[in-house]
């Protein structure tokens, strides 16, 4: 059998449980040149060396045994992992195994009760091995992915530390969450040992064999969050750290993308976009000299007491509401205006200096309003805030019926 | 009764915010004008915003205005030049952040007419030639993204807006007439 080791690494890869036919097709396709023995024979080697088991619960259908799987991931340096997928077909044999226990536990059948058990046992290390060899693939494969940092670009990166994260650490956190389906099936299968105790009180078998199934549920459990800490750690902040770079590259090739379907406007079709592109100017609201005067005025304000500011004043009109048309009416009614910001501010609620500039803009633009500069700086309160320049007075420049 | 210091008396304001009002990014490398504003940040950012516009302090230090109003013209080609060369980089490098900031381009051997496909992108954003970019390298220069000496680019820390808006973007579920644009190639 030393000489059929590639027979034994094939089905220590096999993904699932092979028919008599499978293996007696991997040893015909291994056979050493040398080697004359029949292939059934060598079957029966392989069953009666214990390199091999039957299934428990399917017909004709071999799986080579624990021991000797474990050997060879120790002798190959291949870790098995757990998959999602794996999880699902272990979900799906442990529910199935519960179940036969309480049927041969209602049926006082001690005889299937053990040997099912014994295969819940082979299970359940199987589950506890995969998560361990998870935890030791995303060790090795980080320390692989480190050592590549600079030499390895981003996309493939990425790709490996995803991949990485959801082939191993993902189905990990699926064992130990308490919440998720594995768990609802573990504690059917504990409350179902538990029904077993009951039945089988006197059968010291049964409640060895029992204890040993509780036993290996725990340690199942155990070291599962073990090694999901573990790998966790290992991997995290790599992960973490990958993330944004992969970001960039995922969000650079949306927008190119987008682009090329939509042209370049498509990037109005991005919320936030718009806002993240939109430039310093902010057009029509008061013209650049304005401001700086305003700024220039701002800087060279020195109060000599301090300022109290008035609540703001709730019955003036909302400033929503407020056009050039509204300010000729008011300026209409009032006849000469000698401050406009003082003005405007007794009329409209909650006065701000952008008002302000916009009236004051809309008032030089219009043919209807003369405009002209005071003299003698004032301070007004606009937004909470107190301002000093000079002021500006307004009249109609003839007195429109209106 | 003494007087309360005047908190918009701030120095240079009228250059800053002809500086800021014309796009322009300011960052440490900008010297005087920049450490005056980075002082007295709330004070600048206050008075700004009484007057109608945003100034932003980014993580990375540095300051801009934004309207918050519809994105222009000139910043959507900008993106443009800035999300091909992420793409490129991101098929190069273990970092696309690093290589932005840690490497410098010789101007001549910047991707953007290295494909067919990147060729049409940059001709989308009126781009179309080594030549035609640059003019707009040197508007970069203005703008204060980055810097050209002897015809190499070197990117200077507000780039990272761009790299911000692809971030934002790869944490948006794709709308439904952008399928297959999610996953890096």
């Amino acid at each position: 059998m030393a000489q059929r080791h590639l027979l034994l690494e094939m089905l220590f890869r096999a993904t699932e449980a092979a028919s008599e036919a499978d293996i007696l097709e991997y040893i015909r396709s291994t056979r050493p040149a040398s080697d004359t023995t029949e292939g059934q024979t060598v079957f029966t080697r392989l069953r009666e060396y214990g390199l091999i088991e039957p299934l428990a619960d399917a017909q004709n259908r071999y799986e080579m045994t624990e021991p000797v799987r474990a050997l060879l991931e120790h002798l190959l340096q291949s870790y098995r992992v757990m998959s999602s997928e794996a999880i699902g077909g272990y979900l799906g044999q442990l529910e199935r195994y519960t179940e036969r226990l309480g049927a041969a536990g209602r049926q006082n059948d001690s005889e299937s009760v053990v040997l099912v058990l014994k295969n819940a046992d082979a299970l359940l290390e199987r589950i506890r091995t995969d998560a361990r060899n998870s935890c030791l693939a995303v060790m090795e494969k980080t320390t692989e992915i480190k050592s590549s940092l600079q030499s390895t670009p981003l996309r493939e990166r990425y790709t490996q530390i995803s991949h990485l994260w959801s082939t191993n650490i993902v189905p990990l956190e699926e064992v130990i969450d308490i919440h998720n389906a594995i768990e609802g099936v573990l504690s059917s299968l504990t409350a179902t040992l538990t029904s077993l105790t009951r039945t089988f009180q006197t059968d010291s078998v049964i409640t060895t064999r029992v204890t040993e199934t509780w036993a290996k549920v725990r340690r199942m459990r155990t070291q599962t969050f073990t090694a999901y800490r573990e790998a966790k750690l290992a991997l995290e902040p790599l992960y973490r750290s990958i993330q944004r770079e992969g970001m960039v590259a995922v969000g650079a090739a949306r927008y190119l993308k987008l682009i090329e379907a939509k042209g370049i406007t498509g990037f109005e079709q991005v919320a936030g976009a718009a806002a993240f592109l939109s430039h310093g100017r902010n057009e029509a609201l008061f013209s650049d000299i304005d401001a700086k005067q305003f700024l220039a005025k701002a800087t060279d304000y020195h109060p000599d007491h301090d300022i109290t500011l008035a609540p703001p004043d709730e019955t003036g009109v909302q400033n929503d509401d407020v056009g050039i048309l509204q300010m000729l009416d008011w300026v209409h009614d009032a006849g000469d205006v000698s401050d406009l910001a003082e003005f405007l501010r007794t009329k409209i609620a909650d006065f701000r200096a952008t008002h302000f500039f916009d009236l004051a803009l809309a008032a030089l633009d219009s043919p209807e309003i003369e405009v002209q500069h005071g003299t003698e700086p004032t301070e007004t309160v606009m937004g909470g805030q107190c301002w000093y320049g000079y002021p500006i007075s307004v009249k109609l420049k003839e007195q429109i019926p209106r | 009764m003494s007087a309360p210091p005047n908190r918009f008396a701030l120095p240079r304001l009228p250059d800053l915010y002809s500086e800021l009002r014309r796009g322009r990014h300011l960052c440490p490398e900008d010297g005087d004008l920049y450490a005056l504003l980075d002082e007295r940040p709330q004070d600048y950012i206050d008075l700004f915003s009484a007057i109608g516009y945003q100034l932003t302090r980014h993580r990375r230090g540095f300051y801009y205005l934004t309207s918050g109003a519809q994105s222009s013209d000139q910043m959507q080609r900008i993106a443009v030049f800035y999300f091909v060369l992420f793409d490129h980089l991101a098929d190069r490098f273990g970092s696309v952040t690093d290589a932005l900031f840690q490497r410098t381009f010789p101007a001549s051997e910047l991707p953007h007419f290295f494909t067919e496909r990147y060729t049409l992108l940059m001709e989308e954003a009126k781009l179309p030639s080594l030549e035609a970019l640059q003019p707009f390298l040197r508007r970069l220069e203005s703008l204060g993204f980055l810097s050209i000496e002897n015809d190499t680019i070197r990117f200077r820390s507000p780039s990272a807006r761009f790299l911000d808006m692809c971030v934002d973007l790869a944490n948006t579920p794709p709308a439904a007439d952008e399928a297959g644009t999610e996953t890096p190639e």
